[in-house]
């Protein structure tokens, strides 16, 4: 047997093994149109699997890395979707379906008015514990808790009346008159329930015993992500135990429930506002009236008229800290649906978010961003937010609800409609004739998006900014990632769009995800920083394609 | 008759949930890849599905029968593709359908692979972690490598026998 064929063969099994699909030669040989029945060939095969097993075997052994590989998750995902088909067509399975999950989920959620139990939340990097919390807690609808946190020896004591939250240390007392839900929702049980609410994708892994109890495991992923989380499910309960939050760079998050009893006998006084005397106290933050509000803020009627008419005011206050005046808190009808306008008449710095949207509302600059982590290190989980930076004031808005609603908010409060197109946001650009050329740097683990300034003595032309991505980086740290082979067939720009025709050589190379995204990124981030581009559509031999490397879609012109 | 039958494809059906996830795993250990180790579990239901319908097994040897087919079938692939079968007991089976690491003979398995893996060459070593373990592309690999994809593709080849033959030596393939 020739040992070209036998490498082509190698290549092919390590690729399909990658990609979890069955092995072309297999699928061959069944066909009949491979007769080569090789024991060396198939031995070859099986070193293969036998170092894919190592990989399966790291992931056990370190908590970070089992959930760092998406293959293995995606295969037991994949299990348990055939299993719900074969369900339906051949065994009439019932109870696992993941919507039902997540109905069901909701629905045991709204019937809970309180819980107590015993949480420990745990940091995990490379398989090592970095942060341990435990939290003894009761809870009671809609914002009364008593917490105590231990970590690291030192001990805090959380009390939430409803209204104000006093986080009581051995030497001193700091109560928050404003925002008691700060902490609690690091491991609130609502807190899992609305992120399986909010999940763009949910698949049942299958069942586990947990703390002596069982409980069905799920995978979700958020939209517009692509790490799955885990959560386990008391089956008696059907409230979340346990969630894994896994972050792209390899750590991970637990929160879990050791202890849990649902709707207990809680005594009277559980949350009773009595703080240790001989303590020194620090108040933070105020509660006060809307003429109050006033003082500082003339024009807050609009505000409270341009807030959601489902949504009711729980609070006005003013605020101790550095970057604003005055809240307006808003609740809707779910525990979880809030909007919080803040004020302040020093406008912050503009920041430019990424992934973001940017306006402008009577000439002054706006902002709008969604799925913001941890806002303020007090809206724990992800928010949307809107912005409006005016000269003399400044307007803050952050919310579960949808951006257009913010948006629409700001446009009450102005009076006038946010213009999208006046984009005073060419930032890239930094002095006349100065462009930035994004290649790919090739670090020993990833592929990243670097920046490379070049000098145009006249500004460039489209086409001139992809020729000299063609032609590659100056700096040597820097690669070029679009295959060398490929030729530029073509640049136009229609209605802000730039339609790239690139030959077939482009979407010929296989790309993992990441250099994709690398390859994706350096054409659209190096175009759209001209003036005159807003958005990219990638061409492959004048047609659109889906894409280049199967993860990205460039189906549609890309901003 | 037919009572009985319907009644162990009831339990059967009961307790898919149970079997499918310990007969996956126990099938993607030994294929390394979903789309066979999905068609093979599936096979195995259909099969035992099948053949309740004339078989009268009693109910508490659903499980041996499940994982006899399950064996069955590797056997005939292996065979099929070449490969002289193992001997595998019923037991050891269900063990291996449950949890994978903590058998014996997989922890030896693995640390010898370990073990070999260790002797090879730094770049026959490097490029079987590129593309298997981690799973890049050739293109990727040949860009870490600073080398051509050809030149990716003729390594990784050579350093798949390397790695087979110090298996081989270590009797990795007498099963």
């Amino acid at each position: 047997m020739n040992e070209n064929r036998h490498e082509e063969y190698i290549d092919e099994f390590i690729d399909n093994l990658r990609n979890e699909q069955k092995p072309a030669f297999y699928r061959r040989q069944e066909q009949g149109k491979e007769t080569e029945k090789d024991a060396e060939l198939e031995k070859m095969f099986e070193t293969v699997r036998a170092v894919k097993r190592i990989k399966k075997a790291w992931k056990y052994n370190t908590t970070a890395a089992f959930f760092r590989s998406r293959s293995f998750k995606g295969a037991v995902a994949a299990a348990a979707a055939i299993l719900l088909v074969l369900g339906l067509n051949l065994f009439n399975l019932t109870g696992i379906n993941d919507g039902n999950i997540v109905h069901a989920v909701v629905e045991a959620y709204e019937e809970l008015h309180s819980y107590k139990g015993v949480v420990e939340i745990r940091s995990e990097r490379e398989g090592e514990t970095d942060f341990l919390e435990t939290i003894e807690i009761k809870y009671q609808k809609p914002l009364q808790y008593s917490a105590f946190h231990i970590w690291n020896n030192s001990e805090r004591h959380y009390l939430s009346d409803g209204e104000k939250l006093a986080i009581i240390g051995p030497t001193k007392i700091t109560v928050d008159n404003l925002f008691p839900e700060r902490e609690l929702w690091r491991y609130h049980i609502g807190t899992a329930v609305w992120e399986l609410e909010e999940a763009a994708e949910i698949n049942v892994l299958g069942k586990e015993k947990i703390f002596e109890r069982n409980t069905t495991v799920l995978e979700y992923r958020f939209p517009g992500d692509e790490d799955f989380h885990q959560m386990w499910i008391d089956e008696s309960v059907n409230l979340p135990l346990r969630k894994v939050l896994n972050h792209p760079d390899g750590s991970s998050l637990t929160v879990e429930f050791k202890e849990l009893e649902i709707n207990p006998a809680l005594e009277e006084d559980s949350f009773a506002w009595e703080l240790p005397a001989g303590i020194e106290v620090e108040e933070l933050n105020q509660a006060i009236s809307l003429e109050e509000v006033k003082d500082g803020w003339p024009e807050v009627g609009q505000a409270l008229a341009a807030a959601p008419a489902d949504m009711e005011l729980i609070q006005a206050g003013l605020l101790d800290e550095p970057f604003f005046d005055y809240v307006l808190r808003f609740r809707g009808e779910s525990g979880k649906d809030f909007l919080d306008i803040y004020y302040t008449t020093t406008p912050n710095e503009p920041h430019f978010m990424a992934g973001g949207e940017q306006g402008t509302l009577d000439n002054d600059r706006v902002e709008v961003d969604e799925g913001v982590q941890n806002v303020f290190e007090l809206y724990i989980g992800e928010s949307n937010v809107a912005r409006w930076i005016k000269s003399d004031a400044e307007i803050f808005i952050v919310s579960t609800r949808e951006t257009f609603q913010l948006e629409k908010t700001l446009e009450e409060v102005a009076g006038s409609k946010i213009n999208w197109e006046a984009v005073s946001a060419k930032t890239a650009q930094t002095e006349a004739g100065e462009y930035t050329l994004y290649y790919m740097e090739i670090t020993d683990t990833s592929f990243r998006l670097e920046k490379e300034k070049r000098s145009f003595e006249s500004p460039p032309e489209p086409q001139e900014l992809v020729k000299a991505l063609l032609q590659g980086p100056e700096k040597p740290e820097l690669s070029r990632i679009i295959p060398e082979d490929t030729e530029l067939l073509g640049v136009h720009v229609e209605n802000a769009v730039a339609y790239v025709d690139f030959s077939s050589a482009i979407a010929e190379a296989s790309y993992g995800s990441e250099a994709e995204s690398v390859l994706v990124n350096s054409i659209v981030q190096t175009l759209t920083q001209l003036q005159e581009i807003n958005a990219v559509q990638i061409l492959v031999e004048g047609e659109t394609v889906e894409s280049l490397g199967g993860h990205i879609s460039t189906f549609k012109p890309l901003p | 008759m037919k009572q009985a039958a319907a009644s162990i494809q009831e339990e059967l059906n009961l307790r898919a949930k149970e079997f499918w996830p310990r007969l996956y795993r126990f099938f993607y250990y030994k294929v390394q890849n979903k789309e066979e180790a999905e068609e093979l579990t599936q096979e195995t239901f259909h099969k035992v599905f099948r053949q309740t319908g004339n078989d009268n097994i009693e109910h508490d040897k659903i499980e041996a029968y499940l994982f006899t087919s399950a064996r069955n079938l590797l056997t005939d692939l292996w065979r099929k593709r070449g490969r002289r079968p193992g001997s595998l007991s019923v037991e050891e089976l269900r063990e291996k359908g449950w949890d994978i690491p903590q058998q014996r003979q997989e922890v030896e398995e693995r640390l010898m692979v370990q073990q070999a893996l260790q002797e090879l060459s730094h770049d026959y070593k490097k490029v079987l972690t590129y593309r298997i373990i981690e799973g890049w592309s050739v293109e990727e690999v040949a860009m870490k490598m600073g080398r051509k994809p050809g030149a990716v593709r003729s390594l990784q080849f050579r350093a798949v026998q390397a790695l087979k033959t110090k298996l081989q030596e270590g009797g990795y393939f007498d099963e």
